[in-house]
C-alpha cells in the first residue's frame, strides 16, 4: 500500500469512529492481533480497548468531530496529528461535565501489516485537555 | 529530490544529529547547521534558530543534568521526517525551579520535524508531559482515584 491509502485508511477509521459515531465500525480498517501503545493505559490495548476509549469520548463529547492537521509516511509507517474538537457534556476521565469547547490534539505513528493498521503509538494531549477543563490534579 | 526540498538521507543525518549529538553528546556547537534561522517553539519564547532549539534542551539538562533521549524510530516523508523517542534523567536539578527530587522519570514522545531547504523550520511533539509530571510528584496521579470499574467506564 502506498502512503496516501494509509492516510485514507487511518482516516476512514477515525471518520467513522468519530464523525459517524460508530466506533465498532471502525474494527475492519485494524489488524486482529493491532496492538496500541498510549501513556494513559499502563499495557498496549487491542481494538477492543480502542473501541471502547471511542464510545467514552463519544459519550463525554457527544458532539465530537475529529480532523487531520498533518499526515505523512513512508514504507509501512504513517505519522498523524489529529484534531478533536467538541463540547464537554458528559463524564470524561472521572471529571463532571463542564460544558467547555475543547480542542485536544493527538500525535500518532502507525504500521501497517496487510493492509489493516497493526500497530500504533498514540500522544493524545491529555495534559492539554486537562489544562482546558481546569482539572489539573494538585499534589497539595 | 528536486532543488528546494531536502533530500531524505539530508533529513535523517539531521535529525540523527540533533539527537545523538546536540542531545546526548552535548555537541552544541552544531545545533546551528540544524535549524532554520526562522525557527520558532513557544517553548523559547523571544529566540530563532538552533538557539531557540539549545535553550529547551538546556532547560532539561538543568533539571536532569544525565538526560539521555533515544530514538526508538524514524519516519522520513517529503520535506518531513518524525522521531518516536525516549527520554529519561534524574531529577537532581530542580525542574523548573522547583527543589531537586532526587526521581528517575522517563516517558517517551513523537516529534514531528518540517524542513525548509535542508534544515528544520518547524516541530511538534507529542509527549507524555502529565506522565512526566506525576512521576515528578508536581501533579497527583488522575487515574488513581478512580476505580478499575470508573476507569474502563471512563466516569
Amino acid at each position: 500500500m502506498t502512503t496516501d491509502a494509509h492516510r485514507e485508511l487511518v482516516w476512514r477509521a477515525y471518520d467513522t469512529t468519530f464523525n459517524q459515531r460508530d466506533p465498532s465500525g471502525a474494527r475492519d480498517f485494524y489488524a486482529d492481533d493491532y496492538r496500541c501503545h498510549m501513556s494513559l493505559h499502563p499495557e498496549p490495548i487491542g481494538f477492543d480497548g480502542l473501541e471502547l476509549d471511542g464510545q467514552n469520548i463519544l459519550a463525554a463529547i457527544p458532539d465530537v468531530t475529529v480532523t487531520f492537521v498533518d499526515a505523512f509516511g513512508d514504507g509501512d509507517r504513517l505519522v498523524v496529528r489529529h484534531l478533536l474538537t467538541g463540547t464537554h457534556k458528559g463524564s470524561l476521565m472521572g471529571i463532571a461535565p463542564t460544558g467547555k469547547r475543547i480542542a485536544m490534539t493527538g500525535t500518532d505513528i502507525y504500521r501497517f501489516v496487510d493492509g489493516k493498521i497493526a500497530e500504533e503509538w498514540a500522544q493524545p494531549d491529555i495534559f492539554g485537555l486537562l489544562q482546558q477543563l481546569g482539572a489539573l490534579p494538585t499534589t497539595s | 529530490m528536486t532543488g528546494g526540498t531536502a533530500s531524505t538521507a539530508r533529513m535523517e543525518a539531521v535529525v540523527r544529529c540533533l539527537f545523538d549529538e546536540v542531545w546526548n553528546a552535548h555537541r552544541d556547537e552544531i545545533v546551528t547547521e540544524l535549524f532554520d534561522p526562522d525557527y520558532r517553539t513557544p517553548a523559547a519564547p523571544g529566540l530563532t534558530g538552533g538557539a531557540a532549539k539549545l535553550a529547551v534542551i538546556r532547560s532539561y539538562r538543568t533539571a536532569f543534568p544525565d538526560v539521555r533521549i533515544t530514538v526508538d524510530d524514524l519516519v522520513i516523508g517529503v520535506d518531513q521526517a518524525a522521531v518516536r523517542w525516549t527520554l529519561s534523567g534524574t531529577d537532581t536539578g530542580g525542574f523548573r525551579g522547583r527543589p531537586p527530587t532526587g526521581r528517575t522519570i522517563s516517558g517517551w514522545g513523537v516529534e514531528m520535524f518540517g524542513f525548509f531547504q535542508d534544515r528544520i523550520a518547524t516541530d511538534w511533539i507529542g509527549a507524555d508531559w502529565l506522565g512526566v509530571l506525576i512521576q515528578l510528584g508536581v501533579l497527583a496521579d488522575p487515574w488513581i482515584s478512580l476505580t478499575s470499574d470508573d476507569r474502563e467506564h471512563g466516569r
